[in-house]
């Protein structure tokens, strides 16, 4: 070859060893200089800008305080949490520190994966912590979990556009404007006007959020999910019930035509911007986004939340209890640091600093901050009374379950739960029975069905899986 | 240099090579096998050896075969409509015209968002509610009520659409490429010989054509088959999801939210082999009729 510098072979492997070498160091001292600083990672599902500042006030204080230490964050999108969660655990590389749903803690604790935090709630004061959320993930006598707040949704109804329409909205959320889904069903029938393009109520297509609606409905008629030897229970009357009011709203078209393509976030928008009247999602969240998509209609004059009506079975109106849990892994070589970040993000600056991101959505789980004359005076808790109140009421009086759990709220105990309702098939055969392809009663069966058969393939006993525990 | 010192320094060479096909294609194929024949939990480490049990299962499930049928109606309608629409488009844009090249760029634009851009684009433009799409037909007085682009009846086909909307240049990108490379020669010839544009276009294009679009079909049955994104994120991983999934995300369901990550790997590998088989029809099917 002419004019070109000829190269040995000899010389070429040292020089790819060498690059390989190059390429390979820093990652090398990368990994040794982390296990020197000793790096906790935190996922959370608050990924907000100013969420994820709070959280990071907490990391940074964490680091003056344990020299050495390093504490990094991830505000994940509440969606895609699960999905890097199970991949981190299948590859055996879960964080220190995540969140977890409610109905997740069961799952995670019965296979070993998370461990006892109960000197975490002694270090924050175990009475001090709201009674609800204190003893949810009680289980063989310790807690592996602690909320990291504790919000409760409610029905909301525009006010506005019931009182055009001839209804009055009570001022006493506590007093119900409609008794049963009967008279709400007519309402929504009045103020439905297609042709205008507006419709009663909001409903979502998200499985998991349509599985949310269905469960506290299911609740409110008096039926539940689980029997009280874990077998499935949706083939049972109330649940059927259940079932046959979505299917009303969906025929009686007080509800968008798209709604099984709707979104959790499309939703919040349709009933923001007047397009629907109702939502029965009102998590406290959403007050953010009146501010955003309504300024000019955003107060109590036009967002109500109302009392939940009951189903023809039910007599107690439930709702969920949204109070996502801090989990400690057990694959976490410092645990001990884990702990140590979580007591300080509950004592009260930081934890007041946290909860004052989302005053509506987060109310904090200690009672002391709830009194604090600095947490009561954010404008947002005075702006939305009505909304705060109605979530104490709820919570205070054992009328919210952890989402998924439906009901009673000691079902939190069932193994399983992650794994079925995480399935989809309860909003698979909402949908089958919704559009006519089957029968109420023949898509309870086959949700009742589907689930023993995935409950049998987990290894639990069926029928009555509650066998698996007995020797607990 | 010996014959032995010679062998090393060959395997040495080859073992780059070896380890990144290996490592990234032999192993996670093999290891998909072997998943499958377990009832591994996605998340949790225990697993026993299950023999075929999950084939079996697969064989049985009403739903792996309605998701197989809805993948081979997504993939073939929307390949129909890339690979015709994708032929319009370069034929046209390989035509001289002034600010050719501006729409050259814009009729790439689709291709070059990220999947997630455009399904919200187009979820929000069809929405029923509050949907602009629906608002003009209104508008004009086409429709009396929205149309439900996204409803039960029409969402295998805004799929389709969506999916044709975005991959379409991929199939101009490809035909333009070899039409500008076309003897011109050849349509001045057929024109004095009194071939007309649609003969023209029978004679001289379509069988300049033919080698690129053998390779068109194949990627684009290859991506279509295997689309994950499109139908998860057109239904949201929601209720109507039953009505546009296919294969992968009836695979993703089967690992990820029933947790049987065994049975969503026996489901993988069932399309891989579907993809194998499918693939080498189409080349022999090619072969005859090139060689005739």
């Amino acid at each position: 070859m002419t004019g070109m510098h000829s190269i040995s072979r000899r010389g070429f492997l040292k020089g790819v060893a060498a690059a390989a070498g190059a390429g390979l160091g820093p990652a090398i001292l990368t990994r040794s200089a982390q296990a020197q600083t000793r790096t906790l990672q935190i996922w959370h599902t608050e990924a907000s800008d100013i969420s994820v500042k709070a959280v990071q006030k907490v990391c940074d204080r964490f680091e003056q305080m344990h020299p050495g230490a390093k504490a990094n964050q991830q505000g994940i999108a509440w969606a895609d949490l699960g999905p890097k969660l199970y991949t981190a655990l299948a590859a055996g590389t879960p964080p220190d520190i995540a969140h977890l749903n409610c109905y997740h803690f069961r799952s995670f604790q019965k296979q070993g994966a998370i461990v006892p935090i109960d000197d975490v709630y002694r270090a924050i004061g175990l009475n001090d912590v709201v009674e609800s959320v204190r003893d949810m993930t009680l289980f063989q006598g310790k807690r592996w979990g602690i909320s990291h707040h504790v919000g409760a949704p409610a029905l909301m109804i525009r006010k506005d556009i019931a009182e055009q329409a001839g209804f009055k909205v009570p001022d006493d959320i506590s007093k119900p404007m409609f008794p049963t889904w009967k008279e709400q069903l007519e309402y929504l029938k009045a103020v439905s006007k297609p042709d205008k393009r507006q419709w009663g109520m909001s409903l979502p297509g998200t499985g998991y959020f349509l599985q949310e609606h269905l469960g506290r409905w299911v609740g409110s008629n008096g039926g539940t999910f689980y029997d009280e030897k874990w077998n499935p229970a949706f083939h049972k009357e109330p649940f059927i019930q259940t079932l046959e009011f979505v299917k009303a709203l969906s025929d009686n078209k007080v509800v968008p035509p798209d709604w099984l393509s709707q979104s959790w976030l499309g939703m919040i928008v349709e009933f923001s911007t007047g397009i629907t009247t109702m939502i029965d999602h009102g998590y406290g969240r959403i007050a953010g986004s009146i501010e955003k998509y309504a300024p000019d209609k955003a107060s109590e004059e036009y967002f109500m939340p109302i009392w939940r009506p009951v189903g023809p079975s039910g007599k107690i109106p439930y709702t969920d209890m949204d109070a996502e849990i801090w989990v400690i892994f057990s694959k976490s070589k410092l645990r001990d640091l884990a702990k140590e970040w979580l007591k300080l993000f509950y004592t009260r600056d930081m934890y007041l600093n946290y909860v004052r991101q989302y005053p509506v959505h987060m109310p904090p789980i200690l009672k002391s901050l709830r009194k604090d004359p600095e947490y009561q005076a954010l404008p947002e808790l005075k702006k939305w009374r009505n909304w705060v109140r109605m979530q104490e009421i709820n919570i205070d009086r054992g009328l919210a379950i952890p989402v998924g759990v439906y009901y009673p709220a000691t079902n939190i105990q069932i193994p399983f739960l992650a794994e079925v309702f995480d399935s989809g098939i309860i909003a698979d055969e909402i949908v089958g029975f919704v559009q006519g392809r089957r029968k109420g009663k023949e898509a309870a069966q086959r949700i009742t069905d589907r689930a023993n058969d995935l409950i049998k393939k987990l290894g639990y006993p069926v029928p009555d899986p509650i066998r698996s525990e007995k020797k607990l | 240099m010996t014959r032995t010192r010679q062998a090393i320094q060959g395997l040495l060479l080859f073992l780059p090579a070896f380890i990144v096909i290996f490592g990234f294609i032999f192993f996670p194929v093999g290891y998909s096998f072997w998943l499958s024949l377990t009832n591994k939990h996605a998340v949790f480490p225990h697993y026993e050896y299950v023999g075929f049990q999950n084939y079996a299962w697969m064989a049985s499930e009403q739903d792996y075969w309605l998701s197989l049928w809805r993948g081979v109606i997504f993939s073939v309608g929307s390949i129909f409509f890339q690979v015709l629409l994708g032929l319009l488009a370069a034929l046209l844009l390989n035509e001289a015209f002034f600010g050719r090249g501006l729409v050259r760029g814009i009729a790439l634009f689709p291709y070059m968002l990220p999947t997630i851009v455009v399904i919200l684009l187009w979820k929000w433009l069809l929405s029923a509610s509050y949907g602009p799409v629906n608002y003009v037909l209104q508008a004009l007085g086409l429709i009396q009520a929205p149309v439900v682009w996204l409803g039960e009846e029409l969402l295998m086909a805004s799929t389709i659409f969506v999916a044709v909307w975005q991959f379409f240049p991929f199939v101009v990108i490809s035909l333009l490429a070899r039409l500008q490379t076309i003897d011109l020669q050849l349509y001045e010839a057929a024109a004095i010989d009194g071939a007309n544009a649609w003969k023209r276009f029978r004679y001289i294009t379509l069988p300049a054509l033919r080698y690129v679009l053998f390779v068109v079909i194949l990627l684009r049955t290859f991506f279509m088959f295997t689309k994950f994104d499109v139908p998860w994120l057109m239904a949201t991983g929601g209720g109507l999801q039953v009505l546009v999934q296919n294969l992968p995300v009836y695979a993703f369901r089967r690992t990820f939210r029933f947790m049987q990550a065994g049975e969503g790997a026996a489901v993988s590998v069932s399309l891989f082999l579907l993809l194998i088989v499918l693939s080498v029809v189409y080349f022999r099917t090619y072969r005859r009729e090139a060689g005739s």
